[in-house]
């Protein structure tokens, strides 16, 4: 059977896209700070000719990836400007620690999650409220990207995901064969997850934070004065480069993120229940062809869609009978009966990218745009 | 169908929540503060607070009569102690160099930019043994209690970012780093539980002095003059003249009293864990006494008088709050007249407006408001003006819902700037300490309480 | 007389944060019917037991003495060691899971066979220097027969919350998945106790 084309006419595309502006304009040409309305402009066009391209095309995964990769490498340079510029160093000085100041990012709401409902305690040494990287900013766009995308945030919205998501791509062929539906690899995730609740538990602090995450390399580390520091400096460089840069390149998977985040795993277990978006299978359609599971990024198709997908499209792109699609609470076509036009316009593919991609856009436009500037001061 | 219907909504609530959840997360974060009510975990933050004492703000003039440097590097306040803090001991703190520490923190009144010469001394005593001397030859001039030989001593020394630990035969025995919160304007430290100090972990009672004074190269403690010069301090009797500016005074104690006396002896706090000092600040605004039936008479009437200053027309009808007559006034004489304190007034009065509109009109208008006021700031008032215009835009602020504009903190900072910029212009003390008071219901509205309490410190001791 | 049985049931929950994590990942590593669960449940209290019983044995004997003697920064090094002690049992428990036929794995199997790791675990934990214990700890001072009777007492009122794990049969649908899952996690907790807790704070004694 061949795949029905999933691109859209150009009507189409440009209602869709006439939507999406004005998140765009709210939220990221609006806020753009003085001397940064050029850079601003730019990026909201770019941003809005991947969206063109994507649903032209009818392609997903690749011009997610390429926003996605792009707001990765854009997201460190203007949060490493900012700590040098506030603290003068990408050090963790004891100062910001004793006051209270150090980001608080989602990867860590899983682990401080049961002591705050115990005991109302946030174990994390970061501010309450009034800055970008605060503990309630952080937790409400956390749940209300719950509500909506679920474990889409991890192919649309992290700021992180892009190193292995990119990486992963890198080479042509698998050179290092992980099987997704190995015991340990389905296991690996939740086991990880099970740990660092745990131990952050016993002694009331993350130690998600201070030994694993890989993403401190490009944001703020301390300083390896002593022996228990520089243990953590060394692991966090070999986590680094082995899980978001090498590994992927080997396996072409996202090892990081579809083994080791804690917040993935999160994300897998409580927001594919919560979420109305979903990728799944037409087995009437299927051939086996095994396709899907040989090139799914985040170890999540196995003999069934897993609760771990991240919605990034990859498969849907891949299949060659179009058995694959992201369905709204279980139907591919809202209206089956409404005329082309409409039923292809009302695709729950195409309110979920509208929904995901504003998603990632508000949440990079403000560094992205400040690191454009920088980049650009640089040359 | 309607299931349909009911799909295709939830698509596309899922579309909206996604921008709705970004614009929630910076606006209504104070909402859901007092919803969940959540805090740091206070092994990060130094402990539990397990004592606060509080001291006079603006008696850092030593027995009364002390003066700064006339330098102008040497801000007013600096020395000034407001708040000290003690800790709970912790043990095995997340994240902090020092596993085991006692953390201390010192509030100012001020803290600015300059506090190069700042000495800031905290007095432990908590075993037997120890001395009733300063370390010599850094000489104070004072005593310390017979009762209470202190046995560590901890030198805040600003400019280096450092403290320096004393034992009680005045030798340097360690030298920690100084942490500093420039918001809350506290220094803060963490004394490392070796040695001797391993012995507060019982919870015993301990005993503190702290003391303020500027630093000199030589003896530590900046000698006095008779006449303060540009980089001495003035203000001393004679030769004998305790160099202390401030004290932590609790209670009964005087500060004047005791550095007065011929032969001072600095008293010694008790920390009983556990015991917390609040200042009780609930009906602070019930201070602001309203006009009474005399004025507002004495207003109308003179309201009648023909050769009316056009100024105070408009500001008597204001604060007659005939609201709608005042703004036509107002905007009539914008017409003819470039003053700025004539936008302050139409500021206020287009925000009253906002009252009983709907929503979107209303933030058109306050919105409106606060151009006005900038347009006015931008007009380079004298000084006074500028200062009204402040206090209108701080009303203002003050008043419109903070969840929705996000001013109260502005506001709070308005309020401030007014009161600094008329106290030098010898305005009345009553009207000063208003000020203050709306600032703290600023902060208080932006569920800041630290400063909140800070500001209702400073506005308690203006009389 | 049953003040201990009180300040056990108020203080369990947070026993539950130090005692949780080391049961959890044990019994989920070996899933068991109701009745293996309960007679392995009961041989974690068991190690509990004997490990509060000789706990108030001793401060029964010595009283204050003891407590005075236990400044912080000693019962700071005391958790270290008993930290190193659980870590290793957890690292033995979770390599005698690998499917390795020879070597360290079988070893493991030899030393550190699931019943014995339910009692010996058990006892760790009740040996434990957490919050809840010294909060007891400074009430046992009559004879060490009544301080074997208030720490029974305190037993009993902690471990009504550890019945929850009973509840873990239930989920017998998801054996396979549970199962593998908590190997893991014993295996990284194991490593988290022994290295992290363990050996690289060891720095601090010098303090
Ligand atoms: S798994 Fe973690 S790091 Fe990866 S995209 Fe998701 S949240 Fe980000
Ligand atoms: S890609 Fe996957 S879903 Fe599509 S036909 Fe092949 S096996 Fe079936
Ligand atoms: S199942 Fe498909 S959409 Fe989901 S993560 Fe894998 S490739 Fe992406």
């Amino acid at each position: 059977m061949k795949k029905t084309s999933s691109a859209l006419s150009i009507p189409q595309v440009l209602i869709l896209l006439a939507i999406y502006i004005l998140p765009l304009m709210f939220f990221g040409i609006n806020a753009a700070g003085s001397g940064e309305l050029p850079y601003a402009l730019i990026y909201g066009l770019y941003l809005l000719t991947l969206l063109f391209l994507m649903f032209k095309t009818g392609k997903i995964s690749k011009y997610r990836r390429i926003f996605f990769v792009s707001m990765a490498l854009l997201f460190f340079p203007a949060f490493i400007h900012d700590l040098i510029i506030e603290r003068g160093t990408m050090l963790i000085p004891q100062s910001t620690v004793v006051n209270n100041e150090n980001p608080f990012c989602h990867i860590v709401i899983p682990i401080t999650m049961i002591p705050m409902i115990l005991k109302k305690m946030v174990i994390f040494p970061g501010r309450l409220m009034g800055h970008y990287t605060s503990i309630y900013s952080m937790l409400v766009i956390w749940v209300f990207m719950t509500i909506s995308l679920g474990r889409g945030w991890c192919s649309w919205v992290c700021f992180y995901g892009g190193w292995d998501d990119g990486c992963s791509r890198i080479s042509q062929k698998t050179k290092l064969h992980m099987d997704n539906r190995a015991p340990w690899i389905r296991n690996l995730p939740k086991a990880m997850l099970l740990f660092v609740v745990l131990g952050s538990l016993i002694t009331l602090t993350s130690i998600y934070c201070e030994w694993l995450c890989p993403f401190k390399l490009i944001t703020e580390f301390e300083s390896p004065t002593n022996l228990r520091n520089t243990v953590a400096l060394i692991l966090m460089i070999v986590l680094f480069f082995g899980t978001l840069i090498i590994l992927p390149i080997l396996s072409r998977r996202r090892v990081n993120c579809g083994l080791l985040c804690p917040f993935g795993a999160m994300q897998g277990l409580i927001g594919s229940k919560i979420a109305p978006f979903k990728v799944k299978m037409d087995k009437s359609l299927c051939i086996s062809c095994g396709q899907c599971e040989k090139h799914c990024p985040s170890f999540s198709m196995g003999k069934n869609i897993r609760s771990s997908c991240t919605l990034c499209g990859e498969c849907i792109d891949l299949c060659p009978t179009g058995a694959l699609d992201i369905h709204l609470r279980g139907k591919k076509r809202i209206f089956p009966k409404a005329p082309a036009f409409f039923k292809e316009l009302l695709q729950p593919r195409n309110l979920f990218i509208l929904a995901a991609f504003t998603g990632g856009t508000i949440i990079s436009y403000s560094f992205a745009i400040h690191s454009l500037k920088l980049l650009v001061n640089l040359f | 169908m309607i299931k349909r219907l009911f799909i295709l909504i939830l698509g596309l609530v899922s579309m909206v929540t996604v921008p709705m959840g970004f614009y929630m997360s910076r606006r209504y974060e104070t909402f859901f503060h007092r919803a969940l009510g959540l805090q740091v975990d206070p092994n990060y933050s130094g402990g539990t607070v397990i004592a606060q004492y509080y001291d006079d703000f603006r008696d850092d003039a030593g027995a009364g009569s002390l003066e700064y440097p006339l330098h102008q590097y040497y801000e007013e306040g600096t020395l000034d102690l407001l708040k000290y803090t003690v800790y709970q001991p912790l043990l095995d703190a997340p994240w902090s160099e020092e596993p085991h520490f006692w953390q201390l923190s010192v509030t100012m009144a001020h803290f600015s930019e300059h506090r190069d010469d700042l000495i800031l001394r905290i007095y432990l005593d908590f075993m037997e043994g120890g001395s009733t001397s300063s370390p010599a030859p850094r000489q104070e001039l004072v005593r310390f209690d017979q009762q209470h030989p202190w046995d560590l001593m901890a030198e805040i020394y600003a400019p280096r970012g450092q403290v320096y630990l004393y034992d009680s035969t005045g030798k340097v025995v360690d030298k920690i780093p100084l942490y500093e919160n420039t918001e809350e304007q506290r220094y803060i430290i963490r004394l490392p539980l070796k040695g001797d100090l391993e012995q507060i972990l019982d919870g015993r009672i301990t005993y503190h002095a702290v003391i303020t004074g500027f630093y000199d190269e030589i003896s530590a403690f900046q000698p006095l003059r008779r006449e303060a010069s540009l980089r001495n301090s003035g203000g001393a009797a004679d030769g004998r003249t305790p160099r202390i500016f401030d004290m932590l005074c609790i209670e009964d104690n005087s500060q004047q009293d005791i550095l007065s006396a011929a032969n001072p002896e600095i008293p010694f706090i008790p920390v009983i864990p556990g015991q917390i000092a609040q200042p009780s600040n609930s009906t602070y605004l019930e201070e602001i006494p309203g006009p009474t039936q005399q004025e507002i008479q004495a207003w109308e009437n003179s309201l009648q008088k023909d050769d009316l200053d056009p100024m105070e027309r408009g500001d008597l009808l204001f604060k007659l709050g005939r609201n709608v007559e005042a703004l036509e006034y107002f905007t009539q004489l914008r017409k003819e007249d470039d003053n700025p304190l004539i936008l302050a007034y139409l500021g206020t009065l287009t925000a009253q407006q906002a009252a009983d509109k709907p929503v979107l009109e209303a933030v058109a208008l306050v919105n409106k408001s606060f151009e006005l006021f900038q347009e006015a700031l931008a007009g380079n008032p004298p000084p006074r003006d500028r200062a009204y215009i402040l206090i209108h835009r701080g009303h203002v602020s003050r008043h419109v819902p903070n969840s929705v504009f996000n001013k109260a903190v502005p506001g709070a900072q308005d309020f401030l700037g007014a009161a600094e910029i008329l106290e030098p212009l010898g305005q009345d003390k009553s009207f000063i300490k208003e000020l203050y008071l709306y600032a703290a219901h600023c902060y208080e509205i932006a569920e800041m309480e630290d400063l909140k309490e800070l500001t209702l410190l400073k506005a308690k001791v203006i009389k | 007389m049953l003040e201990p049985l009180l300040l056990g049931l108020s203080t369990g929950p947070s026993c539950m944060i130090f005692c949780g994590p080391v049961a959890l990942p044990l019994f989920m590593s070996d899933m068991k019917e109701h009745r293996g669960q309960g007679a392995a449940l009961l041989r974690f209290l068991t190690g509990r037991l004997i490990g509060y019983i000789l706990a108030g044995f001793i401060l029964g004997l010595t009283g204050q003495l003891l407590l005075n003697y236990l400044s912080p920064l000693v019962k700071d090094r005391f958790m270290l060691i008993s930290y190193m002690l659980v870590g290793l049992m957890m690292l033995l428990r979770g390599l005698a899971f690998l499917p390795k036929e020879k070597g360290l794995c079988q070893k493991a199997r030899k030393v550190m066979p699931q019943k014995r790791a339910e009692l010996f675990l058990g006892l760790a934990t009740g040996l434990n220097l957490c919050p809840p214990f010294l909060a007891m700890a400074t009430r046992v001072t009559q004879g060490p027969v009544k301080g074997m009777f208030s720490f029974f007492l305190f037993f009993i009122g902690t471990s009504i919350y550890l019945v929850v794990l009973m509840l873990l049969p239930f989920l017998k649908k998801h054996k396979e998945a549970l199962q593998g899952i908590g190997r893991i996690t014993m295996l990284m907790m194991g490593g988290y106790f022994f290295f992290f807790l363990g050996i690289l704070q060891l720095g601090r004694w010098q303090g």
